[in-house]
Protein backbone atom coordinates (compact mmCIF):
# COMPACT_ATOMS: atom_id res chain seq x y z
CA UNK A 1 0.00 0.00 0.00
CA UNK A 2 1.23 3.72 -1.00
CA UNK A 3 1.34 5.87 1.82
CA UNK A 4 1.54 9.39 0.01
CA UNK A 5 -2.31 9.03 -1.22
CA UNK A 6 -4.44 11.57 0.02
CA UNK A 7 -7.54 9.23 -1.29
CA UNK A 8 -8.05 5.62 -1.77
CA UNK A 9 -10.52 3.77 -3.17
CA UNK A 10 -10.28 -0.15 -3.08
CA UNK A 11 -12.36 -2.45 -5.16
CA UNK A 12 -15.55 0.11 -4.00
CA UNK A 13 -18.99 -1.71 -4.73
CA UNK A 14 -22.47 0.42 -4.56
CA UNK A 15 -25.38 -1.29 -5.38
CA UNK A 16 -28.51 1.53 -4.46
CA UNK A 17 -32.22 -0.06 -4.25
CA UNK A 18 -32.15 -3.30 -2.71
CA UNK A 19 -32.40 -4.81 0.10
CA UNK A 20 -32.42 -8.70 -0.45
CA UNK A 21 -29.80 -10.10 -3.08
CA UNK A 22 -30.74 -10.88 -6.57
CA UNK A 23 -33.43 -7.98 -6.67
CA UNK A 24 -34.16 -6.81 -10.08
CA UNK A 25 -35.25 -3.21 -9.23
CA UNK A 26 -31.25 -2.68 -8.06
CA UNK A 27 -29.05 -0.76 -9.65
CA UNK A 28 -25.37 -1.21 -9.77
CA UNK A 29 -23.63 2.19 -9.23
CA UNK A 30 -20.23 1.11 -8.90
CA UNK A 31 -18.63 -2.19 -9.51
CA UNK A 32 -14.66 -2.10 -7.91
CA UNK A 33 -13.76 0.93 -8.58
CA UNK A 34 -10.02 1.72 -7.60
CA UNK A 35 -7.88 4.56 -7.70
CA UNK A 36 -5.61 6.65 -5.56
CA UNK A 37 -5.32 10.69 -5.79
CA UNK A 38 -1.93 11.77 -4.42
CA UNK A 39 -1.47 15.08 -2.30
CA UNK A 40 -2.18 17.97 -3.87
CA UNK A 41 -3.12 16.29 -6.78
CA UNK A 42 -6.11 17.80 -9.58
CA UNK A 43 -7.93 14.36 -10.17
CA UNK A 44 -10.97 14.47 -12.32
CA UNK A 45 -13.37 11.49 -12.81
CA UNK A 46 -14.73 12.00 -16.53
CA UNK A 47 -17.44 9.72 -17.65
CA UNK A 48 -21.26 10.24 -18.77
CA UNK A 49 -24.21 10.11 -16.77
CA UNK A 50 -25.02 6.66 -14.92
CA UNK A 51 -20.48 5.93 -14.75
CA UNK A 52 -21.24 6.36 -10.72
CA UNK A 53 -19.09 9.37 -11.16
CA UNK A 54 -21.24 11.17 -8.85
CA UNK A 55 -21.82 8.40 -6.27
CA UNK A 56 -18.14 8.04 -6.22
CA UNK A 57 -17.93 11.52 -5.02
CA UNK A 58 -20.85 11.12 -2.60
CA UNK A 59 -19.25 8.35 -1.27
CA UNK A 60 -15.91 10.45 -0.65
CA UNK A 61 -17.95 13.28 0.65
CA UNK A 62 -19.35 10.94 3.42
CA UNK A 63 -22.71 11.43 2.28
CA UNK A 64 -23.42 8.29 1.04
CA UNK A 65 -22.50 4.86 2.31
CA UNK A 66 -21.13 1.73 -0.29
CA UNK A 67 -21.37 -1.97 0.06
CA UNK A 68 -17.92 -2.81 -0.15
CA UNK A 69 -13.84 -2.36 -0.45
CA UNK A 70 -12.91 0.66 1.02
CA UNK A 71 -12.81 4.34 0.62
CA UNK A 72 -9.48 5.91 3.11
CA UNK A 73 -8.78 9.21 3.56
CA UNK A 74 -4.80 9.55 4.43
CA UNK A 75 -5.06 5.75 5.44
CA UNK A 76 -8.24 6.44 7.73
CA UNK A 77 -11.85 4.92 6.45
CA UNK A 78 -14.59 6.97 5.92
CA UNK A 79 -17.54 6.59 7.97
CA UNK A 80 -19.17 10.06 7.41
CA UNK A 81 -17.99 14.00 6.54
CA UNK A 82 -15.28 15.13 7.72
CA UNK A 83 -13.48 18.44 7.97
CA UNK A 84 -10.51 17.54 5.86
CA UNK A 85 -12.88 17.66 3.40
CA UNK A 86 -14.89 19.75 1.44
CA UNK A 87 -17.70 19.81 -1.00
CA UNK A 88 -18.54 22.44 -4.15
CA UNK A 89 -22.18 21.21 -5.56
CA UNK A 90 -23.55 21.07 -8.95
CA UNK A 91 -27.06 23.36 -7.97
CA UNK A 92 -24.88 25.44 -5.86
CA UNK A 93 -26.72 24.21 -2.46
CA UNK A 94 -26.55 27.93 -0.91
CA UNK A 95 -28.92 28.42 1.89
CA UNK A 96 -31.58 30.96 0.71
CA UNK A 97 -31.81 32.73 3.77
CA UNK A 98 -28.34 33.04 4.38
CA UNK A 99 -26.45 36.22 2.63
CA UNK A 100 -23.06 35.74 0.63
CA UNK A 101 -21.32 36.38 3.72
CA UNK A 102 -22.98 33.81 5.93
CA UNK A 103 -23.07 31.37 3.66
CA UNK A 104 -19.36 31.54 3.01
CA UNK A 105 -18.58 31.31 6.48
CA UNK A 106 -21.28 28.77 7.00
CA UNK A 107 -18.76 25.69 7.64
CA UNK A 108 -16.45 28.06 10.24
CA UNK A 109 -19.41 28.88 11.83
CA UNK A 110 -20.08 25.27 12.69
CA UNK A 111 -16.39 24.51 13.63
CA UNK A 112 -17.37 26.93 16.30
CA UNK A 113 -15.09 29.57 15.16
CA UNK A 114 -15.73 33.31 16.61
CA UNK A 115 -18.12 35.65 14.38
CA UNK A 116 -15.12 38.47 13.58
CA UNK A 117 -12.97 35.87 12.78
CA UNK A 118 -14.65 33.60 10.93
CA UNK A 119 -16.43 37.19 9.14
CA UNK A 120 -12.65 38.38 8.13
CA UNK A 121 -12.01 34.91 6.76
CA UNK A 122 -15.14 34.16 4.84
CA UNK A 123 -14.14 37.55 3.43
CA UNK A 124 -10.66 36.98 1.88
CA UNK A 125 -12.53 33.98 0.65
CA UNK A 126 -15.01 35.71 -0.62
CA UNK A 127 -12.17 38.10 -2.25
CA UNK A 128 -10.36 35.62 -3.63
CA UNK A 129 -13.14 34.03 -5.77
CA UNK A 130 -13.70 37.61 -7.22
CA UNK A 131 -16.59 38.66 -4.88
CA UNK A 132 -16.02 42.39 -3.49
CA UNK A 133 -17.62 43.65 -0.37
CA UNK A 134 -20.32 44.91 -2.06
CA UNK A 135 -22.12 41.42 -2.66
CA UNK A 136 -21.20 40.05 1.20
CA UNK A 137 -25.06 41.55 2.19
CA UNK A 138 -26.65 40.13 -1.07
CA UNK A 139 -28.67 37.22 -0.64
CA UNK A 140 -27.97 34.01 -3.13
CA UNK A 141 -31.05 34.47 -5.21
CA UNK A 142 -29.71 37.92 -6.25
CA UNK A 143 -26.59 36.63 -7.38
CA UNK A 144 -26.38 35.23 -11.72
CA UNK A 145 -25.17 31.16 -11.24
CA UNK A 146 -21.88 31.69 -11.64
CA UNK A 147 -21.61 33.99 -8.88
CA UNK A 148 -23.32 31.69 -6.58
CA UNK A 149 -20.84 29.30 -7.44
CA UNK A 150 -17.91 31.49 -6.74
CA UNK A 151 -19.83 31.48 -3.64
CA UNK A 152 -19.93 28.19 -3.17
CA UNK A 153 -16.31 27.64 -3.75
CA UNK A 154 -15.58 30.36 -0.89
CA UNK A 155 -17.63 28.31 1.42
CA UNK A 156 -15.35 25.24 0.28
CA UNK A 157 -11.97 26.93 1.03
CA UNK A 158 -13.49 28.83 3.89
CA UNK A 159 -13.91 25.80 5.79
CA UNK A 160 -9.98 25.10 5.87
CA UNK A 161 -10.41 21.83 4.49
CA UNK A 162 -7.23 20.16 2.34
CA UNK A 163 -9.53 18.12 -0.02
CA UNK A 164 -11.75 19.87 -2.18
CA UNK A 165 -14.31 17.33 -3.60
CA UNK A 166 -16.14 19.06 -6.70
CA UNK A 167 -19.53 17.73 -8.23
CA UNK A 168 -19.54 19.37 -11.54
CA UNK A 169 -19.57 22.78 -10.27
CA UNK A 170 -19.82 24.48 -13.47
CA UNK A 171 -22.19 22.09 -15.10
CA UNK A 172 -25.40 24.31 -14.81
CA UNK A 173 -23.40 27.75 -15.50
CA UNK A 174 -23.18 28.96 -19.33
CA UNK A 175 -20.20 28.23 -21.48
CA UNK A 176 -18.14 31.59 -21.38
CA UNK A 177 -18.61 32.07 -17.70
CA UNK A 178 -17.25 28.51 -17.22
CA UNK A 179 -14.04 29.06 -19.03
CA UNK A 180 -13.73 31.84 -17.08
CA UNK A 181 -14.31 30.18 -13.69
CA UNK A 182 -12.29 27.52 -14.67
CA UNK A 183 -9.08 29.75 -15.33
CA UNK A 184 -10.02 31.50 -11.45
CA UNK A 185 -10.36 28.03 -10.07
CA UNK A 186 -6.67 27.43 -11.04
CA UNK A 187 -5.24 30.58 -10.06
CA UNK A 188 -7.18 29.98 -6.68
CA UNK A 189 -5.52 26.44 -6.33
CA UNK A 190 -2.33 27.81 -7.46
CA UNK A 191 -2.37 30.06 -4.40
CA UNK A 192 -4.29 27.60 -1.98
CA UNK A 193 -2.63 24.42 -2.43
CA UNK A 194 -5.99 21.61 -2.38
CA UNK A 195 -5.79 18.27 -3.25
CA UNK A 196 -9.38 18.12 -5.54
CA UNK A 197 -10.88 15.48 -6.77
CA UNK A 198 -13.34 16.90 -9.67
CA UNK A 199 -16.12 15.18 -11.30
CA UNK A 200 -17.06 16.76 -14.61
CA UNK A 201 -18.70 15.13 -18.22
CA UNK A 202 -16.87 17.39 -19.99
CA UNK A 203 -13.68 16.18 -21.46
CA UNK A 204 -12.58 19.49 -22.10
CA UNK A 205 -13.39 20.95 -18.54
CA UNK A 206 -11.14 17.40 -16.90
CA UNK A 207 -8.29 17.66 -19.48
CA UNK A 208 -7.93 21.79 -18.68
CA UNK A 209 -8.35 21.68 -14.75
CA UNK A 210 -6.50 17.81 -14.11
CA UNK A 211 -3.24 16.26 -13.36
CA UNK A 212 -4.83 12.90 -14.30
CA UNK A 213 -7.85 12.26 -15.55
CA UNK A 214 -9.96 8.85 -14.86
CA UNK A 215 -11.99 7.91 -17.18
CA UNK A 216 -15.35 5.98 -15.98
CA UNK A 217 -17.74 3.89 -17.82
CA UNK A 218 -21.40 3.44 -17.16
CA UNK A 219 -23.67 0.77 -16.20
CA UNK A 220 -22.64 -0.22 -13.95
CA UNK A 221 -19.75 2.73 -13.15
CA UNK A 222 -15.67 1.82 -13.01
CA UNK A 223 -12.91 2.99 -14.14
CA UNK A 224 -12.23 2.21 -17.81
CA UNK A 225 -8.72 3.87 -17.70
CA UNK A 226 -6.61 7.01 -16.11
CA UNK A 227 -4.30 8.87 -18.02
CA UNK A 228 -1.92 12.00 -17.06
CA UNK A 229 -2.19 15.11 -18.60
CA UNK A 230 1.48 16.16 -19.27
CA UNK A 231 0.41 20.02 -20.49
CA UNK A 232 2.84 23.07 -18.78
CA UNK A 233 1.42 24.76 -15.54
CA UNK A 234 0.34 27.19 -15.41
CA UNK A 235 -2.31 26.61 -18.08
CA UNK A 236 -4.37 30.36 -18.04
CA UNK A 237 -0.69 31.89 -18.99
CA UNK A 238 -1.26 30.37 -22.54
CA UNK A 239 -3.96 29.23 -24.89
CA UNK A 240 -3.66 25.71 -23.59
CA UNK A 241 -7.15 24.83 -24.96
CA UNK A 242 -6.04 25.28 -28.55
CA UNK A 243 -2.21 23.97 -27.68
CA UNK A 244 -1.68 20.67 -29.92
CA UNK A 245 -1.02 18.72 -26.76
CA UNK A 246 -4.42 19.19 -25.62
CA UNK A 247 -6.00 18.56 -28.30
CA UNK A 248 -4.26 15.29 -28.56
CA UNK A 249 -5.25 14.32 -24.74
CA UNK A 250 -8.66 15.54 -25.47
CA UNK A 251 -8.42 12.87 -27.98
CA UNK A 252 -7.50 10.37 -26.24
CA UNK A 253 -9.92 11.01 -23.87
CA UNK A 254 -13.10 10.66 -25.90
CA UNK A 255 -11.35 7.32 -27.70
CA UNK A 256 -10.97 6.05 -23.79
CA UNK A 257 -15.03 7.43 -23.57
CA UNK A 258 -16.48 6.59 -26.42
CA UNK A 259 -15.16 2.57 -26.11
CA UNK A 260 -16.47 2.61 -22.62
CA UNK A 261 -19.85 3.68 -23.96
CA UNK A 262 -19.81 1.75 -26.82
CA UNK A 263 -19.27 -1.74 -25.20
CA UNK A 264 -22.44 -0.57 -22.59
CA UNK A 265 -24.41 0.17 -25.96
CA UNK A 266 -23.90 -3.10 -27.30
CA UNK A 267 -24.29 -5.19 -24.44
CA UNK A 268 -27.84 -3.41 -23.88
CA UNK A 269 -29.09 -3.26 -27.56
CA UNK A 270 -27.93 -7.45 -27.95
CA UNK A 271 -31.35 -9.24 -26.13
CA UNK A 272 -33.75 -6.90 -28.02
CA UNK A 273 -31.79 -7.95 -31.04
CA UNK A 274 -32.68 -11.31 -30.46
CA UNK B 1 -31.59 43.60 -10.29
CA UNK B 2 -34.81 43.89 -8.20
CA UNK B 3 -34.28 47.03 -5.43
CA UNK B 4 -34.78 45.54 -2.18
CA UNK B 5 -37.78 48.19 -1.59
CA UNK B 6 -39.71 45.54 -3.62
CA UNK B 7 -39.94 43.08 -0.95
CA UNK B 8 -43.08 44.23 0.70
CA UNK B 9 -45.59 43.31 -2.94
CA UNK B 10 -47.30 39.98 -2.54
CA UNK B 11 -47.45 37.80 0.81
CA UNK B 12 -45.80 34.22 0.50
CA UNK B 13 -48.44 31.88 -0.37
CA UNK B 14 -51.37 34.53 -0.45
CA UNK B 15 -53.88 34.89 -3.67
CA UNK B 16 -52.43 38.70 -4.22
CA UNK B 17 -49.00 37.42 -5.21
CA UNK B 18 -51.58 36.69 -8.72
CA UNK B 19 -52.37 40.35 -9.03
CA UNK B 20 -49.08 40.62 -10.61
CA UNK B 21 -49.34 38.05 -13.09
CA UNK B 22 -52.50 39.66 -14.86
CA UNK B 23 -51.75 42.11 -17.59
CA UNK B 24 -52.21 45.87 -16.50
CA UNK B 25 -53.92 47.86 -18.57
CA UNK B 26 -54.64 51.19 -16.70
CA UNK B 27 -52.36 53.41 -14.49
CA UNK B 28 -53.40 52.44 -11.02
CA UNK B 29 -55.04 55.73 -10.14
CA UNK B 30 -58.19 54.32 -11.74
CA UNK B 31 -57.90 51.74 -10.25
CA UNK B 32 -58.00 53.47 -6.93
CA UNK B 33 -60.85 55.99 -8.41
CA UNK B 34 -63.26 52.78 -9.25
CA UNK B 35 -62.26 51.37 -5.60
CA UNK B 36 -63.84 54.30 -4.11
CA UNK B 37 -66.68 54.89 -6.50
CA UNK B 38 -67.89 50.92 -5.98
CA UNK B 39 -67.48 52.25 -1.97
CA UNK B 40 -69.54 55.44 -1.77
CA UNK B 41 -72.26 53.92 -4.25
CA UNK B 42 -72.88 50.95 -1.82
CA UNK B 43 -72.66 53.11 1.05
CA UNK B 44 -74.69 55.79 0.04
CA UNK B 45 -77.15 53.45 -1.86
CA UNK B 46 -77.64 51.65 1.55
CA UNK B 47 -78.15 55.29 3.34
CA UNK B 48 -80.78 55.90 1.31
CA UNK B 49 -82.25 51.94 0.82
CA UNK B 50 -82.04 51.73 4.55
CA UNK B 51 -83.73 54.83 5.86
CA UNK B 52 -87.26 53.73 3.78
CA UNK B 53 -87.29 50.33 5.51
CA UNK B 54 -87.27 49.35 9.05
CA UNK B 55 -84.72 49.77 10.61
CA UNK B 56 -84.30 46.56 12.19
CA UNK B 57 -83.64 44.93 9.16
CA UNK B 58 -80.44 46.65 7.65
CA UNK B 59 -80.06 49.70 9.58
CA UNK B 60 -78.12 52.07 7.65
CA UNK B 61 -74.40 53.38 7.81
CA UNK B 62 -75.13 57.18 9.64
CA UNK B 63 -76.85 55.19 12.24
CA UNK B 64 -74.22 52.17 11.87
CA UNK B 65 -71.67 54.63 12.88
CA UNK B 66 -73.25 56.34 15.74
CA UNK B 67 -73.90 52.83 17.56
CA UNK B 68 -70.43 52.52 17.08
CA UNK B 69 -69.45 55.94 19.06
CA UNK B 70 -71.89 55.11 21.78
CA UNK B 71 -70.13 51.91 22.00
CA UNK B 72 -67.12 53.17 22.93
CA UNK B 73 -68.37 56.29 24.78
CA UNK B 74 -70.07 53.63 27.22
CA UNK B 75 -67.00 51.92 27.66
CA UNK B 76 -68.76 48.49 26.74
CA UNK B 77 -66.82 48.39 23.26
CA UNK B 78 -63.34 49.02 25.86
CA UNK B 79 -63.90 46.14 28.04
CA UNK B 80 -65.32 43.86 25.18
CA UNK B 81 -62.27 44.03 22.69
CA UNK B 82 -59.86 43.45 26.14
CA UNK B 83 -61.52 40.55 27.01
CA UNK B 84 -61.42 39.06 23.62
CA UNK B 85 -57.55 40.12 22.92
CA UNK B 86 -56.77 38.71 26.22
CA UNK B 87 -58.23 35.24 24.95
CA UNK B 88 -56.72 35.36 21.17
CA UNK B 89 -53.31 36.25 22.92
CA UNK B 90 -53.50 33.39 25.67
CA UNK B 91 -55.30 30.96 23.12
CA UNK B 92 -53.47 31.87 20.40
CA UNK B 93 -49.88 31.25 22.31
CA UNK B 94 -50.71 28.15 23.90
CA UNK B 95 -51.63 26.65 19.75
CA UNK B 96 -47.99 28.76 18.80
CA UNK B 97 -46.09 26.64 21.25
CA UNK B 98 -47.94 23.76 20.69
CA UNK B 99 -48.81 23.42 17.02
CA UNK B 100 -45.10 24.63 15.92
CA UNK B 101 -42.92 21.66 17.98
CA UNK B 102 -45.61 19.34 17.10
CA UNK B 103 -45.01 19.84 13.32
CA UNK B 104 -41.83 19.69 13.34
CA UNK B 105 -41.43 16.79 15.42
CA UNK B 106 -43.85 15.23 12.61
CA UNK B 107 -41.51 16.18 10.28
CA UNK B 108 -38.46 14.96 11.24
CA UNK B 109 -39.29 11.44 13.16
CA UNK B 110 -41.30 9.06 11.49
CA UNK B 111 -42.55 7.61 14.47
CA UNK B 112 -44.18 10.59 15.60
CA UNK B 113 -45.63 11.59 11.75
CA UNK B 114 -47.18 7.83 12.09
CA UNK B 115 -48.90 7.87 14.72
CA UNK B 116 -50.14 11.83 14.87
CA UNK B 117 -51.06 12.32 11.26
CA UNK B 118 -54.53 10.24 11.07
CA UNK B 119 -55.28 12.55 14.29
CA UNK B 120 -53.96 15.87 12.62
CA UNK B 121 -55.71 15.59 9.36
CA UNK B 122 -59.17 13.89 11.00
CA UNK B 123 -59.39 17.01 13.16
CA UNK B 124 -57.80 19.58 10.43
CA UNK B 125 -60.65 19.37 8.07
CA UNK B 126 -63.51 18.90 11.38
CA UNK B 127 -64.96 22.05 11.83
CA UNK B 128 -63.91 22.54 15.81
CA UNK B 129 -67.42 24.74 15.77
CA UNK B 130 -68.67 21.54 15.84
CA UNK B 131 -66.67 20.52 19.12
CA UNK B 132 -68.54 23.29 20.82
CA UNK B 133 -71.04 20.61 22.29
CA UNK B 134 -68.57 18.35 23.92
CA UNK B 135 -66.06 21.37 25.27
CA UNK B 136 -69.45 22.56 27.10
CA UNK B 137 -69.58 19.23 28.76
CA UNK B 138 -66.03 19.07 29.42
CA UNK B 139 -64.97 23.16 30.13
CA UNK B 140 -68.11 24.24 31.46
CA UNK B 141 -68.74 28.06 29.93
CA UNK B 142 -66.08 30.08 31.51
CA UNK B 143 -63.33 31.47 30.16
CA UNK B 144 -60.94 29.09 29.88
CA UNK B 145 -63.39 26.87 27.63
CA UNK B 146 -63.16 29.86 25.36
CA UNK B 147 -59.13 29.68 25.63
CA UNK B 148 -59.67 25.95 24.31
CA UNK B 149 -61.86 26.88 21.42
CA UNK B 150 -59.28 29.60 20.01
CA UNK B 151 -56.51 26.94 20.93
CA UNK B 152 -58.30 24.32 18.73
CA UNK B 153 -59.22 26.39 16.06
CA UNK B 154 -55.61 27.82 15.54
CA UNK B 155 -53.79 25.16 16.78
CA UNK B 156 -54.33 22.51 12.88
CA UNK B 157 -53.15 24.97 11.04
CA UNK B 158 -49.72 26.02 12.50
CA UNK B 159 -49.08 21.46 12.96
CA UNK B 160 -50.02 20.74 9.58
CA UNK B 161 -47.69 23.83 7.86
CA UNK B 162 -45.04 23.46 10.23
CA UNK B 163 -45.01 19.68 9.50
CA UNK B 164 -45.16 20.75 5.72
CA UNK B 165 -42.28 23.35 6.27
CA UNK B 166 -40.00 20.51 7.24
CA UNK B 167 -40.91 17.82 5.15
CA UNK B 168 -40.43 20.14 1.65
CA UNK B 169 -36.50 21.20 2.90
CA UNK B 170 -34.60 20.01 0.26
CA UNK B 171 -32.39 17.11 0.52
CA UNK B 172 -29.43 18.85 -1.23
CA UNK B 173 -29.33 21.47 1.77
CA UNK B 174 -29.08 18.82 4.58
CA UNK B 175 -27.13 17.39 2.42
CA UNK B 176 -24.65 20.26 2.23
CA UNK B 177 -25.21 20.89 6.14
CA UNK B 178 -23.67 17.37 6.65
CA UNK B 179 -20.98 17.25 4.17
CA UNK B 180 -19.34 20.60 6.78
CA UNK B 181 -19.95 18.38 9.35
CA UNK B 182 -23.32 19.62 11.33
CA UNK B 183 -24.44 17.89 14.45
CA UNK B 184 -27.85 17.35 14.64
CA UNK B 185 -28.34 20.08 16.32
CA UNK B 186 -26.56 22.31 14.07
CA UNK B 187 -28.51 20.72 10.97
CA UNK B 188 -31.96 21.82 13.41
CA UNK B 189 -31.03 25.08 14.03
CA UNK B 190 -29.14 26.50 11.30
CA UNK B 191 -31.21 24.47 8.29
CA UNK B 192 -33.95 23.04 9.44
CA UNK B 193 -35.85 25.70 11.05
CA UNK B 194 -34.54 28.57 9.37
CA UNK B 195 -36.08 27.01 6.52
CA UNK B 196 -39.18 26.27 7.66
CA UNK B 197 -39.94 29.75 8.84
CA UNK B 198 -41.79 31.05 6.00
CA UNK B 199 -43.95 27.74 6.10
CA UNK B 200 -44.75 28.74 10.10
CA UNK B 201 -45.67 32.09 9.10
CA UNK B 202 -47.67 30.76 6.43
CA UNK B 203 -49.32 28.76 9.44
CA UNK B 204 -49.34 31.65 11.93
CA UNK B 205 -51.34 33.87 9.32
CA UNK B 206 -53.54 31.33 8.71
CA UNK B 207 -53.97 30.34 12.18
CA UNK B 208 -55.14 33.97 13.81
CA UNK B 209 -57.91 33.87 11.41
CA UNK B 210 -59.28 30.92 12.48
CA UNK B 211 -58.61 31.97 15.93
CA UNK B 212 -60.12 35.17 15.91
CA UNK B 213 -63.78 32.99 14.53
CA UNK B 214 -63.36 30.74 17.34
CA UNK B 215 -63.09 33.49 19.63
CA UNK B 216 -66.66 35.32 18.51
CA UNK B 217 -67.88 31.44 18.55
CA UNK B 218 -66.98 30.70 21.79
CA UNK B 219 -68.17 33.87 23.26
CA UNK B 220 -70.89 33.80 21.95
CA UNK B 221 -72.09 29.85 22.11
CA UNK B 222 -70.23 29.21 25.31
CA UNK B 223 -69.15 31.90 27.57
CA UNK B 224 -71.26 35.00 26.68
CA UNK B 225 -68.34 37.37 26.62
CA UNK B 226 -65.98 40.14 24.84
CA UNK B 227 -67.68 40.74 21.51
CA UNK B 228 -69.59 37.69 20.35
CA UNK B 229 -71.62 38.64 23.77
CA UNK B 230 -71.98 42.35 22.63
CA UNK B 231 -73.28 40.24 19.37
CA UNK B 232 -75.45 38.13 21.27
CA UNK B 233 -77.10 40.84 22.99
CA UNK B 234 -77.83 43.31 20.77
CA UNK B 235 -79.00 40.84 18.26
CA UNK B 236 -81.75 39.53 21.04
CA UNK B 237 -83.13 43.07 21.09
CA UNK B 238 -82.96 43.84 17.26
CA UNK B 239 -80.59 46.60 17.50
CA UNK B 240 -79.38 46.15 13.92
CA UNK B 241 -77.08 49.26 14.42
CA UNK B 242 -75.18 48.34 17.04
CA UNK B 243 -74.40 44.42 15.82
CA UNK B 244 -73.05 45.85 12.72
CA UNK B 245 -70.86 48.29 14.51
CA UNK B 246 -69.68 44.87 16.10
CA UNK B 247 -69.37 43.33 13.50
CA UNK B 248 -67.03 46.18 11.52
CA UNK B 249 -64.64 45.78 14.98
CA UNK B 250 -64.68 42.49 14.55
CA UNK B 251 -63.44 42.81 11.05
CA UNK B 252 -61.19 44.94 12.10
CA UNK B 253 -59.42 43.87 14.64
CA UNK B 254 -59.23 39.96 12.94
CA UNK B 255 -57.50 42.69 9.53
CA UNK B 256 -55.16 44.34 12.23
CA UNK B 257 -53.61 40.93 13.43
CA UNK B 258 -53.65 39.26 10.09
CA UNK B 259 -51.56 42.15 8.75
CA UNK B 260 -49.42 42.37 12.40
CA UNK B 261 -48.71 38.51 11.03
CA UNK B 262 -48.00 39.39 7.48
CA UNK B 263 -45.37 41.86 8.87
CA UNK B 264 -43.20 39.41 10.75
CA UNK B 265 -43.65 36.98 7.67
CA UNK B 266 -41.97 39.95 5.64
CA UNK B 267 -39.89 40.05 8.45
CA UNK B 268 -38.35 36.35 8.54
CA UNK B 269 -39.35 34.98 5.43
CA UNK B 270 -38.25 37.61 2.85
CA UNK B 271 -35.77 35.78 1.34
CA UNK B 272 -38.68 33.02 -0.01
CA UNK B 273 -40.88 35.91 -1.22
CA UNK B 274 -37.96 37.15 -3.14
CA UNK B 275 -37.19 33.83 -4.21
CA UNK B 276 -40.72 33.47 -5.52
CA UNK B 277 -40.67 37.03 -7.24
CA UNK B 278 -36.88 36.05 -9.59
CA UNK B 279 -37.93 32.11 -10.72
Amino acid sequence: MSTGAAVRFDRVAKTFGTRAPGDAEAVVALEDVTFEVGEREFVSILGPSGSGKTTCLRILAGLTGYDRGSVTVRGKPVTGPGRERAVVFQAFNLFPWKTVLENAEFGLKLQGVPLAERREQARTYLDLVGLGKKFERHYPHQLSGGMQQRVGIARALAANADILLMDEPFASIDAQTRELLQDELLKILDRAQKTVVFVTHSIDEAVYLSDRVLVFRPRPGAVASSFEVDLPKPRWTYRARSDPRFIRIREEAWEALRSGMLAVAESELAPSCI
Amino acid sequence: MVSLARWPLGTVGSVSGLASVRPRQRGSAYYRVIRVISVVVVLGGWEVLGAQINPVFISTPSRIVVALFALIRNGQLFEALRLSLLGIVLGFSAAIVVGVPLGILMGRNRTAEAALEPWVNALYVTPRVALIPLLLIWFGIGFEAQLVVIFLSSVFPLIVNSYAGVREISSNLVDTARSFCATERQLFFEVILPASVPFIMTGLRLGIGQAVIGMIVAQMFLALSGLGKLLVNYGDFFKTDYVFAVVIVIGVLGVILTEGVKVLERRFAHWKETERAFS
